[in-house]
């Protein structure tokens, strides 16, 4: 269990100024019907947001542009991250921290980042990482968590010693809530997933999780990847708003050895396309199903988890109506068919 | 924590020698010794343009100088066709897993190349020569477009004298010169024997392909046939993604993958 304390709003924008004093902050702030992450400015309006924003962690943690020769001057803190956002860390982490070598560019920026999220109090339409066995409110990976038990009235989650030094450095000190605010948290948190299961379960039934990497990989035949891949306009929006994908590509820059790193996209047909012409995925359903297939099997089997949280950015990224919950769900109905 | 990843040394070019119309071997010598087994790979760095991912062919015993045979079919390989000797390649490396020489003990040793395949072939004949006790017999089956286009004339002759290695050629056309065998490498597999043997497969995708067929059909079991795949090995160290093959990643789980570790995924051979 983590340590809570209760907080009035006051002291929540306090918390953000001082963040805002040691780390460069971001938070998401409110853009037509959606969120976007961007840096802060005047903290006096701020608002918890109540769902996922438009940018997923890893727009933070590997800039979608990176130049390894740049050292950033204060570390980041985001405020406004959510169940989703923190979910996907344990894929990047898994790529970028384990094994035979750590990169370090990755590793430099994930120690120094503060992670200050919060519990969604709803929901877009895309979003569906209940069905694939999330929560919509974070459980771990934070130093600092927020849930709103009214207007005025919050929880802040301490997760991290990280979370708790800042506090103290900061003489920020609130009260430890009591068993009867313990229980409104988990009757609110039980509130939003219901809310959140019932809508995604329209989509993708959360009963069906445990058939999903089955019926990706029994389905590797199904007409349904050439099907989908006719809407695909290899735009690899997917790909850029996942907060699992981690592809990239490295490029020299000029009259030198040094090195940018910017993201990739499998959907696109140069991604594993080889100098001598050979490329094991030439046709765009190839390049679609092996999405599903690094997301729902590989990860899977290599990490037990799936490469996906159900954030649902994908939906709303897609221009051409490709819907990663309808497609799993007809790879469902496939196999149950055949 | 290895720090900075992805940085390269500096490679001074040594010597280029032209093996055929569009294969050249680099000699290389990096600021820092570099130490690689048989079967691993580097990336290769030409300054302002890119990378590309190469296995060297020279003796893993030494690590002052290294050969890496290229050739020309894409930008950075086109690049380092038109180098000079002293000029400054990056080097990176090594990364992946080499071939277990330790498993090859006691055993026949078929040692099977196509084309520019026989880069990273010769390293590991280099590496089995060292000591061929070690094994019951050690052969080199190896495949050209036409005899000028087979590598390492000079090497090729020299194995050619010795007693101790059987060596097999072959060139899918020949010329006035050859007086060897004609048709693609399969047709100098037909009389291996597959009892207590393993066979090291390089070369382009189709030969690969052909090859594992031909080598199962005689009796060849999956665990004991080794290939060493091309992917777009771009980062090295399994970060990227563009490698994958199923539940490996080439660059750290390979290049070298028995056929028995991939045979279920589909791509392998594209």
């Amino acid at each position: 269990m983590f340590t809570s304390k209760l907080i009035l709003k006051s002291d929540f924008v306090d918390i953000l100024d001082c963040l805002n004093q040691g780390y460069a902050l971001f938070y998401a702030q409110k853009s037509g019907q959606d969120y976007n992450i961007s840096k802060a400015g005047d903290l006096s309006n701020i608002e918890l947001p109540q769902f996922r924003a438009s940018e997923p962690i890893k727009s933070f943690l590997l800039p979608a542009k990176e130049d390894f020769d740049l050292v950033e001057e204060r570390p980041i803190a985001v405020f406004g991250l959510k169940g989703c956002d923190l979910s996907s860390l344990a894929v990047l982490d898994y790529v970028y921290l384990e094994g035979d070598y750590k990169d370090s560019y990755y590793a430099k920026r994930r120690e120094s980042m503060f992670i200050f999220s919060s519990d969604c109090t709803d929901f877009k339409e895309s979003c569906f990482c209940t069905s694939l066995g999330y929560k919509p409110y974070p459980k771990e990976g934070f130093d600092l968590n927020l849930i709103k038990l009214s207007e005025d009235e919050y929880v802040l989650e301490i997760g991290t010693d990280k979370g708790n030094m800042f506090l103290k450095n900061n003489n920020l000190s609130f009260k430890n809530i009591n068993s009867e605010k313990q229980k409104k948290i988990q009757d609110i948190r039980d509130a939003i997933a219901a809310k959140v299961q019932e809508n995604a379960d329209k989509y993708l039934p959360a009963s069906l999780k445990d058939k999903l990497s089955q019926a990706v990989r029994e389905n590797y035949d199904s007409q349904i990847w050439q099907d989908e891949a006719s809407r695909c306009v290899e735009c690899g929006a997917c790909t850029v708003v996942c907060g699992s994908c981690h592809c990239f590509f490295l490029i020299t820059k000029e009259n030198s050895f040094d090195k940018l790193r910017s993201w990739d996209s499998c959907l696109l047909r140069s991604y594993a396309l080889v100098a001598g012409g050979a490329n094991p995925r030439s046709h765009l359903y190839e390049r679609l199903r092996n999405r599903f297939i690094k997301k729902f099997d590989f990860f899977p089997k290599v990490l037990n988890t799936f490469g996906c949280t159900g954030c649902g950015r994908c939906v709303n990224a897609c221009i051409g109506n490709i819907d990663i919950r309808e497609i799993l769900s007809n790879l469902i109905k496939e196999k149950v068919k055949s | 924590m290895k720090s900075e990843t992805y940085k390269i040394t500096n490679a001074v070019v040594e010597d280029i020698i032209t093996e055929t119309s569009n294969i050249k071997t680099f000699v290389l010598k990096p600021d820092k010794g570099l130490e690689f087994k048989t079967g691993q790979f580097v990336e290769l760095a030409v300054k302002g343009l890119g990378e590309a991912p190469f296995t060297p062919s020279s003796d893993p015993g030494i690590s002052e100088k290294i050969d890496m045979t290229i050739m020309k079919v894409g930008l950075v390989t086109d690049a380092m066709h038109n180098m000079k000797k002293g000029e400054i390649l990056g080097i990176r490396g090594p990364y992946g897993q080499g071939y277990p020489i330790d498993d090859f003990k006691g055993k026949r040793v078929c040692v099977i190349g196509g084309g520019v395949g026989l880069a990273p072939l010769r390293s590991l004949l280099y590496e089995l020569m060292h000591d061929l006790s070690r094994f019951e017999k050690v052969s080199l089956y190896y495949g050209a477009k036409t005899p000028k286009d087979i590598v390492y004339k000079n090497y090729v002759k020299k194995l050619q004298q010795e007693k101790e290695l059987d060596l097999f050629l072959t060139v899918d056309q020949a010329d006035d010169s050859w007086t060897g065998n004609v048709g693609v490498v399969t047709t100098i597999l037909e009389d291996l024997n597959p009892e207590n043997s393993i066979a090291c497969v390089c070369g382009p995708p189709i030969m690969m392909k052909f090859s594992t067929l031909k080598l199962l059909e005689i009796g060849f079991k999956e665990e004991d046939i080794y290939l060493s795949m091309e992917k777009n090995m771009s980062c090295g160290v399994g970060k990227c993604g563009h490698c994958r093959i199923g539940n490996y990643y080439a660059c750290k789980d390979g290049p070298v993958f028995t056929y028995a570790q991939i045979k279920n995924f589909d791509e392998i051979w594209d």
